[in-house]
């Protein structure tokens, strides 16, 4: 038995290497500008070079004492979270009516929804920047968290249909025929099982909020401006290794946020897009 | 009691229950036994209260509730996979009733434990429902239905999921719950067996209409149409005409052509077409043949099977015409085999018009 197992495995070794060559290519592609980037920020002279001359936070320091960064860093926090926040409640709402509802324009509605994924950021933009300016809003906070919600919607929707599609209908059918109201029934049951939809959901909106660039660039004004936008017109002016740091700030808040949500939820539950059961 | 007048539900162009009539006791285990497609998870929906009738009336208790909905038709359900709650321990899901109806801790920890100890399932309170095998978990779903006190149980499929031996546990085992509770219960199945052996009364539907309601016995032994005759799998079922009737007595011709049969038939039945049944445990095996007295017949044993407890004996009687006989007597069987002859008698009233 043993000796057909080797056997076994013998012949996958060539291909197996060659795996594994193909693996680690594309993992040095993906990583080293990352690593690149961090090593950089650590550079003491202000030209963006590697290897670094010496080992330095002249640049994080440059980072915290430029107001318009530490601007565009909470006002990314706060719009990130807000945004999140609005497209969660749409997303459930919208997830739960297009789930269940046969009504007619469902399918433009989940269309319309999803376009952001298809149309070019500056149409958006504009078309915000327009609506914005017949309603009074431009560059007021509103317009941006609704801008962003709007964004990242459709990978909140994704998630909150997926969940939804893995209740089991007879779960609804159980709690309502023991006595819950409908209520009751999305609150002790749809609720608890469309966690992992949330979890999921919440984590894609974050991201994808903290990176929005395009369509902040036409809503935001100076004092709503979000990060990608404040980094932008710095290296309009100026190209040094601040940006390296900027870069690795949002590194490490990335890690921290899905090791926040791992901690929340799990991030294996989140990918499998399964409930417990 | 469960009363139905007149329930409709039709799905786009199909008609699912067409004017269903049905009134269940009482205290009485009540099958809805049915093929796929026939109306009869459609009308434990009705009852649940899952679809909206298109027609007619549901009464529980002399109380119209076609328009409750599901939640406050005090009733509870046995769904088929069991429908239990993933995020919610055994305890919280049997407890998931009392919960909605607002009973405080003490009293749904006391009634929980309860129905947990009539399932025997003392101590899995701490478990996940997918810790659980399949006829434990069916056991949790039981539980949680019959914690609430419903006025009607209803049952979907409740064995359908588990494998052979497990089955027949729980199916002891549900008869038992339900005479001692006393419960009224209905349950859909397409299992034949199962529903003659768990239930007082079976109705079969097909395509949307009840076409019987009898006993266990009586379904088996007195099936009003070849639909329900093929649907419990009987054999000897034929067509042919009824040509003749003499006082209670009927005369047909199969349509296969061959001899006449004599049958005993009480109600009034014109002549024309029919179906008959012949029941296969009670033709007998005769010595003798007597030629040309009615129902005595001869023919070639085709093949012999046992089937535990009984032999199935496969017979051609002359007229080509296929018989199958049930043979419980091992030592009547004993000197017969295959390509031999037999001589049958059959008695009139064993010969069902239907």
């Amino acid at each position: 038995m043993i000796s057909e197992a080797k056997r076994y495995e013998g012949k996958f070794v060539g291909g197996r290497f060659v795996g594994w060559l193909v693996v680690s290519a594309i993992l040095v592609f993906l990583t080293v500008p990352t690593i690149l980037v961090v090593f950089s920020s650590f550079n003491p002279t202000s030209v963006l070079d590697f290897p670094p001359k010496g080992i330095s936070l002249r640049w994080y320091l440059n980072l915290a004492e430029r107001p318009d960064f530490r601007l565009g860093f909470v006002n990314t926090a706060l719009i990130g979270v807000l945004s999140t926040f609005l497209a969660l409640l749409t997303g459930i709402g919208l997830g739960l009516s297009i789930h269940r509802g046969s009504f007619p324009g469902r399918q433009v509605i989940y269309a319309g929804i999803m376009s952001p994924l298809v149309l070019p950021g500056v149409i958006i933009g504009v078309g915000l920047l327009m609506v914005a300016s017949k309603t009074g809003g431009v560059g007021r906070f509103p317009i941006v968290i609704v801008a962003h919600a709007l964004m990242v919607l459709p990978f909140v929707l994704r998630s909150i249909l997926i969940s939804l599609e893995n209740i089991d209908p007879n779960l609804e059918k159980a709690a309502a025929i023991l006595g819950a109201n409908a209520t009751k029934r999305f609150f002790h049951v749809t609720l608890p099982l469309l966690r992992p939809g949330i979890g999921a959901g919440i984590l894609f909106a974050l991201i994808m909020s903290i990176n929005e660039f395009t369509v902040s660039l036409f809503v935001t004004a100076r004092a709503t401006q979000t990060m990608p936008v404040v980094l932008f017109n710095y290296t309009m002016a100026y190209i040094d290794p601040t940006i390296a740091a900027v870069s690795t700030v949002y590194i490490i808040t990335t890690i921290v946020t899905i090791w926040l949500l791992d901690r929340a939820v799990g991030i294996a539950t989140i990918l499998k897009l399964e409930g417990q059961g | 009691m469960v009363h139905l007048l007149g329930l409709t539900k039709q799905f786009g162009t199909v008609m699912a229950l067409d004017h269903v009539d049905l009134k269940v006791e009482r205290g009485e285990f009540f099958a809805l036994l049915g093929p796929s497609g026939s109306g009869k998870t459609t009308l434990l929906g009705l009852i649940a209260g899952f679809h909206e009738a298109d027609g007619g009336k549901v009464m529980i208790e002399g109380a119209d509730v076609t328009t409750i909905p599901s939640h406050k038709r005090k009733i509870a359900m046995v769904f088929q996979n069991y429908a239990l709650f993933p995020h919610l321990k055994v305890f919280e899901n049997v407890g998931f009733g009392l919960k909605m109806r607002g009973m405080d801790r003490e009293e749904i920890r006391e009634r929980v434990m309860k129905a947990l100890s009539l399932v025997r399932l003392e101590g899995f309170e701490d478990r996940w429902p997918k810790q659980l095998s399949g006829g434990q978990q069916q056991r949790v779903a039981l539980a949680r239905a019959l914690v609430v006190e419903p006025k009607v149980l209803l049952l979907d499929e409740p064995l359908a999921a588990l494998d052979r031996g497990l089955r027949d546990e729980m199916r002891a085992e549900l008869k038992e719950i339900q005479r001692s509770l006393g419960i009224t219960t209905i349950f859909v199945t397409h299992d034949q067996s199962e529903a003659v052996s768990l239930s007082d009364r079976v109705a079969i539907l097909d395509r949307g209409k009840i076409v019987q309601v009898d006993s266990p016995q009586g379904i088996y032994g007195r099936p009003k149409s070849s639909f329900v005759a093929r649907f419990l799998g009987l054999h000897n079922v034929f067509s042919g005409r009824i040509i003749r009737r003499e006082e209670n007595f009927a005369w047909i011709e199969p349509d296969s052509g061959g001899h006449q049969w004599v049958s005993l038939l009480l109600t009034d039945r014109a002549l024309g077409d029919c179906s008959f049944y012949v029941r296969p445990e009670r033709i007998r095996i005769a010595k003798q043949l007597r030629e040309g007295e009615p129902n005595h017949l001869s023919g070639v044993i085709k093949e012999i099977t046992y089937q535990g407890v009984y032999h199935e004996i496969r017979v051609e009687v002359q007229s080509g015409i296929p018989l199958m006989i049930y043979e419980i007597d091992e030592s009547r069987v004993a000197s017969l085999q295959a390509g031999s002859k037999l001589n049958l008698y059959i008695d009139p009233k064993d010969i069902m018009i239907i």
